[in-house]
This record gives structure tokens, sequence and C-alpha cells, in this order.
């Protein structure tokens, strides 16, 4: 590439309209010329040099983005556990629900099996019987209202004494 | 998920606590096995057959009306006993607790007493009885539509030897005092 075309290409790569392959060739020219003043050559060294420079090596974004995938991955997996956790931790509460509910139900199931139980096979005595409590519970009940009477005789007794 | 797990556990709660309804049946139940303890347990169906047996005489037909409209009775009761007084805190704790309104309560040296109901819309379906002696309990339940005023009647137009003598103590003790 001669001088001419060069100057040429470099308004453009000014102009911001050269394509890669300008540019390359731009960089190409610059690259096996000295320093100038009137020439950016420095410039195209630079940009060439900074091209060049790769500390991270070139395998450093694969590898990044390898190790993005991976968490990503992970993140997933993360997430699907703690659903099946969730899962898992709901079953065992629905579980232990129905385990309490029937065994609840069962407890109430056998004592009514017992107060369906007669004691007495016999009419007659469970009649006999029943009328003994029932008797029982009426004079206890008479016994509870005559204490009671007392008292509020007790206490009319108290407020006339305390009046007079 | 904590709103399903939160709604799980009332479920379980409400199941828990609506199953622990019959308190009576459970104490009953308890003491099923005790040899220490009479039980007596009379059905709903027993007290269907009571409505046929003819009535003897008038109080037994007093009695009959009285209990045409029970549905279950049920009696623990012992009368030798060391932890009389603890069954009975143990027992009127349980009975409270469970949602029966208290009716009366006597209280005198030789013995405690309380009478608990359960009443809907102004009906008493329970009528529960405790008594904690030095040396006896005793839980009584009725269950079905209970009539206190036919019942207190009972033993008033009955003659009823020991609680006549009772009375009878009672209201000359009363006189004395007034």
């Amino acid at each position: 590439m001669d001088s001419k075309k060069a100057e040429a290409l470099l308004r453009k790569y000014w102009e911001g309209k050269t394509d890669l392959n300008d540019e390359k060739e731009l960089k190409k020219f610059f690259l096996t010329k000295e320093k100038n003043e009137n020439l950016p050559v420095d410039y195209f060294k630079y940009i060439s040099k900074k091209a060049a420079y790769n500390p991270l090596g070139a395998e450093f974004d694969t590898e990044i983005l390898n190790l993005i995938q991976h968490e990503n991955n992970d993140k997933k997996h993360k997430n699907f556990s703690i659903k099946y956790w969730y899962i898992a931790a709901s079953l065992a509460l629905v579980v232990s629900a129905s385990i309490i509910f029937k065994n609840e139900i069962f407890s109430v199931e056998s004592p009514t099996e017992v107060v369906e139980m007669d004691t007495y096979q016999d009419p007659e005595k469970a009649l006999e019987e029943t009328k003994k409590a029932l008797l029982f519970i009426s004079s206890r009940l008479n016994q509870s209202n005559e204490y009671a009477m007392q008292f509020s005789k007790f206490e009319q007794n108290q407020n006339t004494i305390k009046q007079k | 998920m904590k709103n399903l797990a939160i709604v799980l556990l009332t479920v379980c709660i409400g199941f828990s606590a609506s199953a622990q309804n019959d308190v009576v049946t459970k104490l009953f139940n308890n003491y099923y096995d005790d040899e220490n303890f009479t039980k007596i347990s009379v059905s709903s169906k027993m007290f269907e057959l009571f409505t046929n047996i003819e009535p003897g005489d008038e109080n037994e037909e007093e009695i009959i009306a009285a209990i045409s409209k029970l549905k279950g009775l049920k009696v623990i009761a012992a009368d030798s006993i060391g932890n009389s007084k603890k069954l009975y805190g143990d027992a009127v704790n349980k009975i409270s607790k469970d949602g029966y309104d208290e009716l009366m309560e006597v209280k005198d040296a030789q013995e405690d007493m309380k009478f608990m109901i359960k009443e809907k819309d102004g009906i008493i379906n329970e009528l529960v009885m405790v008594v904690g002696g030095n040396k006896s309990f005793f839980v009584m339940s009725l269950y079905g539509e209970i009539d206190l005023k036919k019942i207190s009647k009972l033993s008033k137009s009955m003659n009823i030897k020991g609680m006549e003598y009772l009375k009878q103590l009672d209201d000359s003790e009363s006189t004395n005092k007034e």
C-alpha cells in the first residue's frame, strides 16, 4: 500500500467509514512506519499492541461463560431441590394431619361404642338404675337449691339486722 | 407454601379440638377397665324402650315422663378411693374447659359438688354432675332434652328416705338458726 492510498484510507478512518479489512491494512501499514509527526503511527501501534494484549488469556471468555452457565445450572438445581423440599414438607404435613385426624376419629369412635354399650340388657333393670340415678341427681339438685335458699335467707337476715 | 402450612395446622388443631367434644365419654372410657369404679351406661335405644314399659304406679309414671326426652345416661362412681379430691378437680377442670357452663356448686366439709350443663337455644342438652367426697368420686351425665324442674320435682314428690332425712335435718337446722 502506498502512502497515497494510506492517506485516503486514513481520512476514511477518521470519518468512521472504514471496514475491518481497511483497518487491518491501516494497522499493517503504520506498523512498518517509523514515528512521524504527520501520521498517527504511534496511535496505530498502540491500538494493535492493545489488541494483542490479553492478560486473561484467549480462553478467558469461554471459561467465564462456562462458569456462568454452570452457576445458572446450579441455581436451577437448587431451586429444584428447594421445590422438592417444599413438596416433601407439605406431603409430610398432609400425612401427619391425616394420621392425627384418623387417630382422633378412632379415639372418638371407641368411646361412642362404649356409650352405645348398655350396662344392662334388661330394660326393667336399666330403668331401675336410671330411676336411682335420676333421683340421686334430683335430690342433689334440691339439696344445692336449699343451700342457695339458706344463703339468700341468711343474706336477707343479715340485711334486716344491718337495717335495725 | 407458608399459607398452606398454616391452613393445614389450623385444620389439624380444629380436628383435634372438635374430636374432644365428649369429655365425659372420655372420662368414662378412662375408668372403663378400672375395677374400683362402677360404671353405668344406658343408651338412647334403652331409653326408647323405657317408654314401652307400663308404669307400675304414679311415681313410676312421673319418672317415665321425666325421662321420655332423655337420650342417654352415664355414671362413673367410686366410694373407696384415696385420690377422690384430685379426681374431682381434674374432672371439673376437663369438663369446664370443654364448653360446659356451671350451673351450681356446693362445697362443704364432706364433699364438693358441681353441676354443669351444655345449653343450646335455651334447651339443656346435657347435665353433668360431679361429686368429690373424702373417698368418693362420682360423675353422672345425662343427655337429651333436660327439664331441670321436672327432675328436681322427682325427689320431692317421691319419698326418698335418706334424702328426706337430710332435708329434715337441714330444715330443723335452718329453723334453729332463724
